[in-house]
């Protein structure tokens, strides 16, 4: 089970024999990601692990540079070849790091899939859209071309494009922004995939639209019961369809727990600066925001010790803040995982300040 | 001034009455569409279709729609960026846009612009001192003490006086947006249009822009026209919202009464879209669903605009153009069948 696999074990048939109910879908171990830059080696993603579980959505979220689009990235294996990627991701306990171009594309498409942010550069502009999503069928699966059709049509229909019959002979200029962020989506679940990554999916929509992508989002995974990885930077959309929100920071994991433990309960300084820096459209708006100091590092220079704690309000420096790594490691219970030295302490302080 | 009963029911007195700063008195942009061999006009996109609304002195008004609404175009035309089709927009008194070359001098440096890409707007060959000191410069205003003024307003805006002479790319994108302020602030003007000045960045910069911003008002007296997508930045920011969807303002009020009790379905949608950073809340709450994307604002659906994706929409929203007013909610909504109903 363990090491590199030598021949195709997992060939495109045997997709539906889970092995033991209940084990994760995708597991992540200690994953780093470094790019050789003219500055010198950066590494984008510093020891990221994690699991996905069936039918489950995980939601990663950090600010730009955090390391969360190139995680989804390596677990697909679509960085360029000048990255170093080490760690392991398996997915139902095969090892996907390293794998051949060749035993990696039967995977790819048909039980890992990708929803990108930029559907309009994502989708062949010369070939007409149902085009496109018959190819990403016929790759895995030998269907006649009635029947293809029909899937296309089907797939464009559950996804919510009008006319679908019409549409899917149209080309991607003709859609507007949110159609085309659904084509995308009905491409990336016409094999069904187990898991489902979509990377900032309704970043570049307006909201009414977002809600629709979000619905189809939240549609297809009852439907299919796949697992979703959902990347973004916005903590609303996650509040709304997270199960379990793994939050980064310059490239490592801050904080992982369910969703209303991040919400309710942050235990890293970095969670709770971020919720509390948030304008909300639920509250009056006399209070003033609170603002995390400076800004996020550069990956050329990660701060020592913990990356966090120039901007942290209850750093100990000079100290283990920064001089020592935090591990990441349980701090309310074994499920709710933080990386930072005084989780406890800053948990109690901030709880003895709240009931007065 | 008998009912004080009244207002303190009402949790807040009402402040006395501000003077508008600014007008916009039924303001129309059309943008030509050419086509052919001799780029005859056969058609207009209708950007902005008749809005009116005023800003007072001190205060911000938000204005707030999706893209393709006229948020934008409309903050170009208020500049005089872009000339208006029709309909006027009176600064302190003067139409800003017959003014001629010496009033239209003496209005620009009373209103300036922040766009929303701090990347793109400031000059890249320009030090820091260059880009602060420009708009003292071209209205003659450098001359005493402008090096020692370019040195305040960096300290005023949270950059260090001491990277004067650093260039844009030296900086955060965060930093780069302060830059863009305290060019805007340099000949304190009494009016900013801030185009998206906070969208391109990230959550944990955000709020010290935000900050700055409110910060600068309150010492300056300054007035804010906030052109935004994001809602809740938005409410956050503004003491009066409008809301525009294909070049019409649907509904318009404070930020509190408009955001708690929003009354045209096209409000409702979009307040119920926004996701809320509270994960029991968000999924209790009634996601209302639009069907479809916004028409296409060069042939827009005669009678209120919205009906092609409204629920509410009858025979009389085809034929009728529902005004902005108040129908009963205390705000201006702009539709035959207003109700108030609470999304967030």
């Amino acid at each position: 089970m363990a090491g590199p696999d030598t021949t195709g074990v997992l060939e495109v048939e045997d997709r539906s024999d889970r092995p033991e109910p209940g084990a994760p879908v995708l597991e992540v171990r200690d994953l780093r990601v470094q790019f050789p830059t003219d500055d010198g080696l950066v590494t984008a993603v510093d020891g990221v692990s994690f699991d996905l579980d069936a039918n489950e959505t995980l939601g990663i979220v950090g600010e730009s540079g955090s390391g969360k689009s190139v995680t989804s990235l390596a677990i697909l294996g679509l960085l360029p070849t000048s990255a170093r990627i080490s760690g392991e991701v398996r997915f139902r306990g095969r090892q996907l790091l390293g794998l051949s171009e060749r035993k990696l594309q039967p995977i790819r498409g048909r039980h890992i899939a990708m929803v990108f942010q930029d559907a309009l550069a994502a989708l062949n502009p010369v070939q007409k859209v149902g085009a496109q999503i018959a190819e990403a069928i016929s790759v895995h699966e030998d269907l006649s071309k009635a029947d293809l059709r029909d899937r296309v049509v089907g797939l464009l229909d559950v996804v919510g494009i009008p006319n679908p019959a019409r549409r899917a002979e149209q080309y991607p200029h003709e859609y507007s922004g949110g159609m085309r962020q659904r084509a995308m989506i009905a491409m990336s679940i016409a094999n069904e995939p187990d898991v489902l990554i979509a990377d900032e999916p309704t970043t570049a929509l307006d909201v009414t639209i977002q809600a629709q992508v979000l619905e189809v989002l939240e549609r297809i995974q009852d439907r299919t019961e796949s697992s979703i990885i959902l990347i973004t930077h916005d903590l609303g959309v996650v509040a709304g369809v997270a199960d379990r929100v793994l939050v980064m920071y310059a490239g490592r994991q801050a904080e992982e727990a369910g969703v209303e433990s991040i919400f309710y309960e942050p235990r890293h300084p970095y969670t709770q600066g971020l919720l509390r820096s948030l304008p909300r459209i639920d509250a009056r708006s006399s209070d003033r925001l609170e603002r995390i100091v400076g800004q996020p590092p550069s990956l050329v220079a990660v701060p020592p010790g913990c990356a966090f704690h120039p901007r942290c309000p209850h750093a100990r420096v000079p100290g283990r803040c920064n001089e020592e790594r935090p591990e990441l490691r349980p701090v309310a219970g074994a499920a709710h995982v933080a990386a930072c030295h005084f989780a406890e302490e800053i948990a109690a302080e901030l709880e003895g300040g709240d009931d007065r | 001034m008998t009912d004080i009963a009244t207002d303190d029911f009402l949790m807040e007195t009402p402040e006395p009455a501000k003077d508008a700063l600014l007008r916009v008195d039924d303001l129309v942009k059309h943008y030509p569409i050419r086509t052919g061999l001799f780029r005859r006009p056969t058609g207009a996109v209708q950007a902005v279709s008749g809005i009116s609304f005023e800003v007072r002195r001190g205060e911000t008004l938000g204005l707030v729609g999706e893209s393709g609404c006229g948020k934008s175009t409309t903050g170009r035309v208020v500049m005089r960026l872009d000339d208006a089709t029709g309909g006027t927009v009176t600064f302190d008194g003067v139409d800003v846009h017959q003014a001629r070359a010496g009033d239209l001098r003496r209005l620009r440096q009373r209103m300036q612009i922040v766009f929303q890409d701090p990347y793109a707007s400031l000059n890249p060959r320009m030090t820091v001192q260059g880009i602060i000191s420009e708009p003292l410069r071209i209205h003659g205003r450098y001359g005493d003490g402008g090096a020692d003024r370019v040195k305040e307003l960096m300290e005023l805006v949270g950059l260090k006086p001491e990277h004067v002479n650093r260039f844009p790319h030296e900086f955060s994108g965060g930093q780069r947006q302060r830059i863009g302020i305290a060019r805007a602030i340099a000949l304190d003007p009494d009016l900013l249009v801030l185009d998206e000045p906070v969208s391109a960045l990230d959550v944990s910069i955000q709020a010290g822009i935000v900050n700055l911003l409110e910060d600068i008002q309150e010492q300056f007296d300054m007035a804010f026209l906030f052109i935004a997508h994001d809602l809740s930045v938005v409410r956050h920011i503004s003491d009066q919202v409008a809301v525009m969807y294909l070049g019409h303002i649907v509904e318009m009020g404070t930020a509190d009464d408009l955001y708690e009790r929003p009354a045209h379905p096209y409000t409702q949608a979009l307040l119920s879209a926004v996701p809320v950073p509270d994960p029991r809340k968000q999924r209790q709450r009634t996601r209302i669903v639009l069907e479809g994307d916004p028409p296409n604002p060069a042939s827009p659906p005669s009678g209120c605009r919205f009906r092609t994706r409204c629920w509410k929409a009858t025979e009389k929203c085809a034929n009728e153009v529902p005004a902005l007013i108040d129908r009963g909610q205390g705000h201006l909504s702009a539709c035959h069948y207003a109700e108030v109903q609470s999304v967030i």
